[in-house]
């Protein structure tokens, strides 16, 4: 395959239907990185033309104007000016309009034309233009902006073969209707009507080239307009009907809500099948390589290292593909906008936008997803802020330790209709909102200071989303996910597994395991069994997370943790869940089959050798259900904040907010418990 | 004269002037709101804020404390 001849990069307003157009253009040949140094997403893909050269597509973040007020829009100016370096500059520009409203669209098309580039114009959604009775001459147009303009529609295809060969017959040589941007364009219209942003002197006269002022920009669009646009009437009923349904006072968040419960539903349960299956399939290859490689520290290595980190990174996607497939069909068919106004006046009162309830909610399922979604915000700092409270919302992955704990040492009383049990696991739920609003509320005011940004969302039209665009947006996040934090997570998990595997060779442990080979070899099965779960639990004992049980004990025994429980929350940097079943080895217990029931019975009974009282009490569940509720323990939490915040400064920062904050709120608990006689 | 605010949502009115000088005025007036332009408030959100307005055939929507910003002469 030859190498890209030169690079274009499409322009245009959000809702344009640019990034259809890019998927139009490059199909599966597309790729997603970060620009260095920002946390815009960079967007490329490979495009043939007829004559068989290749180019690069760039599609740049959608931005209304050249003015920069966001990392995005700087970026496209950037990009524009040649400043991001070899790295993303365009040899030509391809801006990107919505037909049906180049009153408010040729704006920015007018703004690209002043950086003098070598442009076209490409008139998109022409279908939906020529259903509405909208005629645009397009030859008019063209004379008027001296480049070429092209009626395409990215979501039928049409035109999309002659944007094609334009762009193949405006290559490098400068001929035509490309060089004519550069001025020449306007003076040739020859009805004297001269585009005063199209103009190459009129843009010199007044550099920097961005500075078009707004009120002459759009009374040149209005003249423009005029001259090339033709609208026969229709009714525009279908939006209106819709709309007043959808941001009706009281249907509108009825169906809000029901929406929201579908998808929390569905990433919370529907996910649940998909992910079991996969778990499944990792346990066969797991099974598949205890049979075929020699038992030892390779074995080990890719049963229990690789292969368990595999699965790790390989059970987030359901949830990912089932939430972006949500996310995607909001987004195009225009529902997304809907739900933010509806939902901007009950975030604002944290300080975030309507946007923000989407990643937040999916957080309730898995952060993961959620962080994730937090690419629809716009603005970098209620990005950021939403990033910051999203690993506080209770995960499903906390949900087998709370199970457990309450099971353990909640009562099961009941008050009416309201029993202890869910009233405990309900509070954490709360408690992680709660501390998620003080967070927001705190960071608003000091990290991320600043008014609650300027929010003119536009509310684009209803339309139909193209199964094209919904499969690649869900691929596209996937990949971005088992790529960039993948890598991270499989590579904590090989450390959690040295951890816990090595040194080994302690006397106890090779005691119990020749017993139980011995117990094997006279017939003895069940006791055999019951040595080798022994021998296990003296391994994990003995080894360097045993040890660093032991290390961190006094930084959390005040919390009334133990070194056991200790060794447990080292482990659920892995997963939240894996704490069950390690606290499951570390007793002695099965843990493969169902840690949580047999620990149920085990924990209230342990009993602290030195002192002969109950090593934990419900007092130490609490302050241990506290600590999951408001702590920042999963790496691959912290894997993708990293990635979406393209630095490692935000997720170190959570690491040690989070943690900080769920250790004095579980010291708080368990010595305020203990001074009134608890526990 | 009055804000944007204070226009009834069905109602239409035309942009006279931006109070205040600032990047969000720019962007503002970047979105078409340019004075003299005609602007229709088309409804407000079930709590009141924010509300929806047509600008140039588009739909945007804006907080209410952003509208008291722009002034306007009701039609």
């Amino acid at each position: 395959m030859s190498k890209p001849s030169e690079r274009i990069a499409l322009v245009g307003s959000p809702n344009s239907g640019k990034s259809s157009l890019f998927n139009r253009l490059t199909g599966l040949r597309q790729k997603v990185a970060n620009y260095p140094g920002v946390t815009v997403e960079k967007r490329a893909g490979t495009c043939h033309l007829p004559s068989g050269r290749q180019v690069e597509i760039l599609d740049l973040p959608g931005t209304y104007s050249l003015t920069p007020r966001s990392p995005d829009e700087a970026l496209v100016r950037d990009v524009l000016e040649g400043r991001q370096g070899a790295a993303a500059h365009a040899d030509r520009v391809v801006a990107v309009v919505d037909a049906t409203r180049l009153d408010r669209q040729l704006y920015l098309a007018l703004q690209i034309l002043r950086t003098r580039r070598p442009a076209m114009l490409v008139l998109n959604l022409m279908d939906e233009a020529e259903a509405q009775g909208i005629e645009i001459d397009v030859p008019a147009l063209e004379r008027l902006l001296g480049i070429p303009v092209l009626a395409v529609s990215a979501k039928t295809g049409m035109g999309v073969d002659r944007l094609r060969q334009t762009i193949d017959r405006a290559n490098g040589n400068g001929n035509g209707h490309a060089a004519s941007a550069n001025g020449n364009g306007a003076g040739a219209d020859g009805n004297g009507h001269a585009v005063e942003a199209g103009n190459g002197h009129a843009a010199a006269a007044d550099a920097p080239w961005t500075e078009l002022d707004p009120a002459h920009g759009f009374r040149e669009v209005e003249s423009i307009v005029r001259q090339v646009v033709r609208r026969r009437p229709t009714e525009k009923a279908v939006r209106g009907r819709l709309d007043a349904v959808l941001t009706h006072r009281i249907f509108g968040p009825l169906i809000f809500v029901i929406l929201m419960a579908t998808v929390f539903q569905s990433i919370y349960a529907w996910a649940t099948p998909a992910m079991d299956l996969l778990d499944a399939g990792v346990r066969a290859l797991a099974g598949l390589g205890r049979a075929t490689i020699p038992a030892g520290p390779i074995q080990s290595l890719l049963v229990n290292g690789i292969l368990a980190g595999v699965g790790t990174v390989a059970s987030f996607i359901p949830q990912l593909a089932i939430l972006f497939f949500f996310i995607a069909v909001m987004e195009d068919t225009g529902y997304m906008a809907r739900a933010a106004f509806l939902m901007d006046r009950v975030m604002g009162s944290v300080g975030l936008p309507g946007r923000a309830f989407l990643p937040l909610l999916s957080s309730f399922a898995c952060a993961i997803p959620g962080i994730m979604a937090t690419r629809t915000l716009p603005s970098r700092n209620d990005r950021l802020a939403t990033i910051l409270i999203a690993p506080l919302m209770s995960c499903s992955a906390r949900l087998p330790v709370y199970a457990l704990l309450i099971g353990a040492f909640i009562p099961n009383r009941h008050f009416g209709i309201l029993s202890l049990r869910g009233l405990t696991l309900l509070s954490m739920y709360f408690l992680g909102i709660l501390a998620a609003l003080g967070v927001a509320w705190v960071a608003r005011r000091t990290v991320l200071r600043g008014p609650r940004t300027a929010h003119v969302l536009e509310m684009p039209p209803y339309r139909v989303p193209s199964v094209r665009s919904v499969f690649l947006a869900i691929r596209e996040r996937c990949l971005l996910f088992l790529g960039q934090a993948g890598s991270v997570i499989l590579a904590v998990s090989i450390v959690l597994w040295f951890l816990a595997s090595y040194p080994g060779g302690h006397p106890e442990t090779k005691a119990l395991e020749s017993r139980a080979a011995a117990a094997a070899s006279a017939g003895h099965a069940g006791d055999a069994a019951k040595l080798r779960m022994e021998a296990s639990g003296s391994a994990l004992r003995h080894s360097f997370a045993g040890q660093l049980g032991h290390l961190i004990e006094p930084a959390i025994a005040p919390l009334g943790f133990d070194w056991k429980l200790g060794v447990g929350l080292l482990s659920s940097i892995a997963a939240r869940e894996v704490m069950v079943s390690t606290m499951a080895t570390m007793n002695n217990l099965d843990g493969s089959a169902d840690p949580s029931e047999s620990l149920r019975q085990a924990l209230p009974r342990a009993v602290n050798p030195k002192t002969g009282l109950p090593l934990y009490t419900p007092l130490i569940a609490i302050s241990l259900m506290v600590f999951f509720a408001l702590a920042l323990q999963c790496m691959s939490t912290v894997a993708v904040a990293k990635r979406e915040t393209n630095s490692w400064r935000w997720p170190i920062g959570m690491l040690v907010m989070m943690n900080v904050m769920a250790w004095v709120a579980s010291l708080a608990v368990y010595q305020g418990g203990r001074m009134l006689g608890w526990g | 004269m009055r804000s944007l605010d204070g226009i009834v949502p069905g109602s239409r009115a035309v942009v006279h002037d931006i109070e205040a000088e600032d990047s969000f005025t720019r962007s503002l007036l970047e979105l078409g709101l340019v004075p003299g332009t005609e602007v229709e408030v088309v409804r407000r959100a079930p709590l009141g804020d924010p509300i929806e307005l047509v600008v140039r055939g588009s739909h945007f929507s804006i907080r209410r404390q952003e509208a008291r910003r722009i002034l306007v002469k009701a039609l």
